[in-house]
């Protein structure tokens, strides 16, 4: 008992400093693995074999191939190229402007991760809108609310879907025919739900479309060999993605193959290419795995899974529904991959008890997927946003967080709960 | 022979120096850049100690666009559109110097040329302060005044 009560505390604990954001996330979620192990070491129950042995090495390794891969194709200009193309679509009208750039941005989270699709757009969508003479908030927001939504949509879109995928043995095409039509439905509304509470600023906003205008996408992209040589070796990742199952390979063998690959292809600086790695989300994730490991160890999560367990008389389409809020709530205050880490056995223990545990999957996709928008701290790629633009001279702060993304996170999450019943009743999963 | 005692920066410094006062606002640092068409103040105490920097960069920085920070390259932006036209905020010209001056980087009267050329370089610097050894400010050496310094003494055939 004393050991779930420590390794809970220590949890907990950890996850309000880093809500309070007094002391980087980072710094803290390292402080918190260390204090876990220590306090394993002391109370029995968790060591430094297994400290190492919780680290979900298929998805650091998935994300570092994916940021080796961005940080391939970012220096030949594709991705302000792909915006300059955006913003010329939409003649720099603000309201088409959000729909494009949330198009572009939810496209590029499908296949790569959300948060470097953000560290990618954000920067050049605060260029286009200063060059505007626009707030660049609302499509800040609805980048990362827009991303996180649509990343639900595939396996390698969202890091809780390669967990999800590789506990349940879900396939690339398995994500294509239950998720996306369910993302999609809930993506519009969020979209339509941005308009709406965006309304005001979107009416008051008087663009300097001029020399937007004169932007060239072909000018800003510097090195079109490369980018094509990058756009190929993305190409056939996805194509390994598709073939996973066939060829009995992880996600993370393709990302970290196709990074080696197109590094021996391009034969880039290192020193440069390694500084565009965001290694501070590595260590993040690496350090939250440790903590959650040890409430894993400890006990607690098995406790869960036989408090739900106790309530399995529920039907399936019940339970999945709490899942998908609980975990919507969960992550919206903690990032959704640990979230889901510690979902995944307890999932497991149910399936043991002879539940159907396939919509219970599902429904993890939706509220880990989903749920991260309803806080600034809720994803990664809100963080990534949220850190971006406090370096701008109108930062978003966690109160507008509330205002302006919790009713998306809502929204979304409510619009796939009748979408997935629908889908239950009518399909099954 | 080599002369062993070579030129030190007090004697190719300017004397005469504009500085200004820690307790100073920006806009007074912009009216002496304008007035005195320089690129560089000193930023001294009231016993004319160095303690500070404030550059020409560090005041057009108000102005710059916060995309300039966030990215590498922006060679494809020719028009900076709306950010072209923009001024500082009324706040930031009221506040005071040593709110966005940079830590001080001198040189000694009795430094070298070469030091003095290599210490302005490496903190990428366009002139460099002269201090005597209480810190006091004594002058200061632009690149020029450097730059022409050293090169005089280098052997020129016709």
């Amino acid at each position: 008992m004393t050991a779930e009560i420590v390794s809970t505390a220590i949890f907990i604990i950890s996850l309000i400093i880093i809500f309070s954001e007094k002391v980087h996330r980072t710094i803290i979620a390292l402080a918190g693995a260390v204090v876990m192990v220590a306090a394993g070491m002391i109370f029995g129950f968790y060591n430094e074999e297994q400290a190492a042995a919780s680290i979900d090495t298929n998805t650091l390794g998935l994300l570092l191939g994916m940021m080796i891969l961005v940080a391939l194709l970012e220096p030949t200009g594709f991705f302000e190229a792909l915006a300059v193309w955006v913003v010329r679509l939409s003649k720099g009208n603000p309201v088409r402007l959000l729909v494009m750039l949330g198009i572009a941005t939810s496209l590029l989270s499908m296949f790569l991760d959300n948060v470097t699709t953000v560290v990618l757009i954000a920067p050049v969508t605060i260029l286009i809108c200063e060059i505007l003479g626009i707030s660049a908030l609302p499509y800040l927001l609805a980048e990362a609310l827009l991303s996180d939504t649509a990343g639900a949509a595939t396996l390698v879109g969202d890091p809780p879907n390669i967990l999800i995928a590789s506990a349940a043995g879900f396939s690339f095409i398995d994500f294509l025919v239950y998720s996306f039509p369910i993302v999609l439905g809930s993506w519009l509304v969020a979209l339509g739900l941005l308009y709406l509470l965006f309304r005001k600023e979107f009416r008051t906003m008087i663009p300097d479309t001029e020399a937007v205008l004169k932007l060239n996408p072909g000018e800003a992209l510097k090195q079109p060999r490369s980018a094509i040589k990058v756009l190929i070796v993305i190409g056939f990742a996805l194509l390994f993605f598709l073939l996973e199952e066939t060829l009995q390979i992880s996600p993370s063998f393709v990302a970290l193959g196709a990074s080696a690959v197109g590094l021996l292809w391009l034969r880039p600086n290192m020193t440069e290419t390694l500084k565009l790695i965001e290694w501070n989300v590595l260590i993040f994730f690496g350090a939250l795995f440790v903590i959650v490991g040890g409430m894993e160890a400890a006990g607690v999560l098995q406790s869960l899974s036989d408090l739900i367990a106790g309530a399995a008389s529920q039907s399936t389409l019940v339970m999945g529904v709490g899942l998908l809020w609980v975990s919507a709530v969960l992550s919206a205050v903690v990032d959704n991959v640990p979230i889901t880490i510690a979902m995944i056995p307890v999932i497991e223990n149910l399936g043991k008890t002879g539940i159907d545990i396939a919509p219970l999957w599902w429904a993890l996709v939706f509220g880990a997927g989903f749920g991260g928008n309803g806080t600034v701290i809720g994803s990664t790629a809100n963080i990534v946003v949220y850190s971006l633009s406090e370096r701008t001279r109108h930062p978003i702060t966690p109160m507008i967080w509330l205002k302006r993304g919790t009713p998306v996170m809502l929204a979304t999450c409510f619009t796939a709960t009748i979408l997935y019943s629908i889908y239950y009743y009518a399909f099954g999963f | 022979m080599k002369d062993h005692h070579p030129v030190t920066i007090g004697q190719s410094m300017k004397g005469r120096v504009i500085s200004i006062c820690e307790d100073a606002r920006v806009i007074d640092a912009v009216r002496l850049f304008l007035e005195n068409h320089i690129g560089t103040l000193p930023v001294v105490d009231s016993q004319m100690k160095l303690v500070g920097l404030v550059t020409m960069e560090t005041i057009l920085s108000l102005v710059m666009p916060d995309f300039v920070h966030l990215m590498d390259r922006f060679s494809f932006v020719h028009d900076m559109g709306a950010v072209e036209t923009r001024t500082p905020d009324e706040s930031d010209l009221r506040r005071c110097i040593s709110e966005i001056m940079t830590a001080p980087v001198f040189v000694e009267e009795g430094d070298s040329l070469l030091y003095a050329a290599a210490s302005k370089r490496n903190h990428g610097l366009r002139d460099i302060p002269v201090v005597d050894a209480q810190r006091h400010l004594v002058g200061i050496a632009s690149h020029v005044d450097i730059g022409s310094a050293l090169m005089r003494s280098w052997k020129l055939e016709p």
